[in-house]
């Protein structure tokens, strides 16, 4: 079994039916050694193989934001909330040395100010080789698959995980849905996040990173070669940069 | 008046409202009842003891005192009947005598706890919050958590707002999610579905809470957890609180 797990959130802007779902896993699946993500994974972390993936997820899915809904619209009539049985949609390869996962959250912000649903996409791979150095390539085909705003992928940075002092809490900022809350080892931004940060290809700011990819619809950043790691002088003076470059993302 | 000291009241407050959940027609040992009665006098008197240290709306007031002296007395006064009965029909009539004045006890100590807590909305009835005891689950170190962390303005208790029941309501008017879980240790599968689960529970539970006019924080006591979900929740709309007294791994065992 892996140590750890490298974790992708992307913010995507359309409804996911089975369509889409298929594609991303498509794109998962073609990028990375891994098998089918054909395993459901239950309330205790059991797997049970799915004969349709895409389509159990996107059912599955749909269960949250009908759960969502009822909780911001308010059917509520006085009666304690039932114990049902709640497993969020989450698919995985099923191989435990080496576990990959697709799951997603509903944005409720969103939901409630315009009725519009936005989805945090969840994607999880082990740490390791060859994972991490095909993720900005995965991150490509997911992005052609679906409509992603923006996304990041790996360990976040900020000045207080540089200076040590890492807050015990984390309030929401209020930002508009372009603005990225961080910057990762590897950023996805697209063509609307890119302009609201005043960013592009040509930009001086894009020589802070080891990678840039324009895949057409996005740019992906990858902050430095290897995975990020705060221990080495090189990987902090290239976070300490990048974070100094964009006060739209970090400043108040 | 220490922190811990205020802890052993809530988790004796809570052993007293789980008691009082048990059904009336279930049959009962002497040696259980007698038990619930060591445990319900022994937490009155901490709860009297430690209510001179306790904030303002926990604070006993002296005719209150002198009714839940008094309770005990009788209680005790039956648990010794009970102890030293002879014949079966006496030891019925002390079972039954105990039992009656346990759950009186138990009744006392729910008003201990303040009555009416703040009420934000009040043309809308499920918007006001409702202690409901004991707190839903059975995991101690998770409910002394709840009531010791934000503080709970109802020890013992999670608090029913929206439908939904919280682990904890302060008197600030802030709704409490509390999750204990070793994060940390789990296998990977079960991080995944984890992350995703308390992602889209957080999500839920802000959205009642704010509809109801209630701040939401989502504690989290494995620090792992906490930074895992601040990367993908910081700009979701909830607030994230790092925990580290709730962190199981910090329990101490108890000697013998």
């Amino acid at each position: 079994m892996t140590s750890r797990s490298f974790y992708c959130w992307l913010y995507v802007s359309q409804p996911l039916d089975a369509h889409v779902v298929g594609d991303i896993l498509t794109a998962i699946e073609g990028h990375w050694p891994t098998p089918a993500l054909r395993f459901r994974v239950d309330d205790i972390g059991r797997l049970h193989p799915v004969a349709e993936p895409a389509v159990w997820w996107s059912q599955n899915f749909a269960a949250q934001v009908e759960r969502l809904r009822r909780a911001l619209l308010c059917d509520c009539n006085g009666v304690e909330e039932k114990d049902e049985p709640y497993t969020p949609a989450l698919l995985s390869n099923g191989v435990e040395e080496e576990p990959v996962a697709l799951g997603a959250i509903l944005s409720p912000e969103e939901l409630r100010a315009d009725g519009k649903a936005f989805t945090s996409l969840m994607l999880a791979c082990p740490a390791t080789r060859p994972f991490t150095s095909r993720l900005t390539s995965v991150l490509a085909a997911i992005g052609q698959a679906c409509d992603i705003i923006r996304g990041v992928a790996g360990p976040s940075i900020s000045p207080e995980i540089l200076d040590g002092s890492m807050p015990d809490e984390v309030r929401p900022r209020q930002r508009p849905p372009a603005i990225p809350g961080s910057l990762s080892w590897v950023s996805y931004w697209s063509m609307e996040t890119c302009r609201a940060l005043g960013f592009s290809r040509e930009d001086p700011r894009a020589a802070l990173f080891a990678h840039v990819v324009d895949t057409g619809r996005a740019l992906i950043l990858q902050l430095t070669d290897e995975p990020l790691d705060l221990a080495r002088p090189e990987h902090r003076a290239a976070a300490t940069a990048a974070i100094a470059a964009f006060p739209l993302i970090y400043g108040e | 008046m220490t922190r811990s000291m205020i802890s052993v009241v809530v988790m004796l407050l809570a052993a007293s409202c789980a008691g009082a959940q048990r059904e009336p027609d279930k049959p009962v040992s002497d040696e259980t009842l007698r038990l619930e009665v060591h445990t319900a006098v022994v937490h009155i008197y901490l709860s009297i003891d430690a209510a001179e240290g306790l904030p303002d709306y926990l604070r006993l007031s002296s005719k209150a005192k002198s009714r839940y002296r008094d309770a005990i007395a009788h209680a005790r006064a039956a648990a010794t009947r009970l102890d030293t009965c002879q014949t079966p029909s006496l030891c019925e009539a002390a079972a039954n005598e105990v039992s009656r004045l346990l759950r009186d006890l138990t009744l006392a100590t729910k008003r201990i706890l303040p009555p009416e807590p703040p009420q934000p909305d009040p043309g809308n009835n499920d918007c006001i919050p409702k202690p409901w005891c004991p707190h839903k689950g059975g995991d101690n170190w998770h409910n002394l958590c709840a009531d010791r962390e934000p503080p709970n303005i109802w020890p013992g208790c999670d608090a029913l707002v929206a439908d939904k029941r919280f682990d904890a309501f302060t008197s600030a008017a802030v709704l409490w999610e509390i999750k204990t879980e070793a994060w940390s240790t789990q296998s990977e599968w079960l991080r995944h579905l984890t992350l995703i689960r308390h992602s889209f529970d957080a999500s839920i539970d802000a959205a009642r809470a704010r509809r109801c006019g209630f701040a939401y924080v989502y504690g989290i006591a494995d620090r792992e957890l906490f930074n895992a979900l601040a990367q993908s929740f910081g700009e979701s709309g909830v607030t994230l609180k790092h925990l580290p007294n709730c962190d199981r791994r910090h329990i101490t065992p108890v000697s013998p």
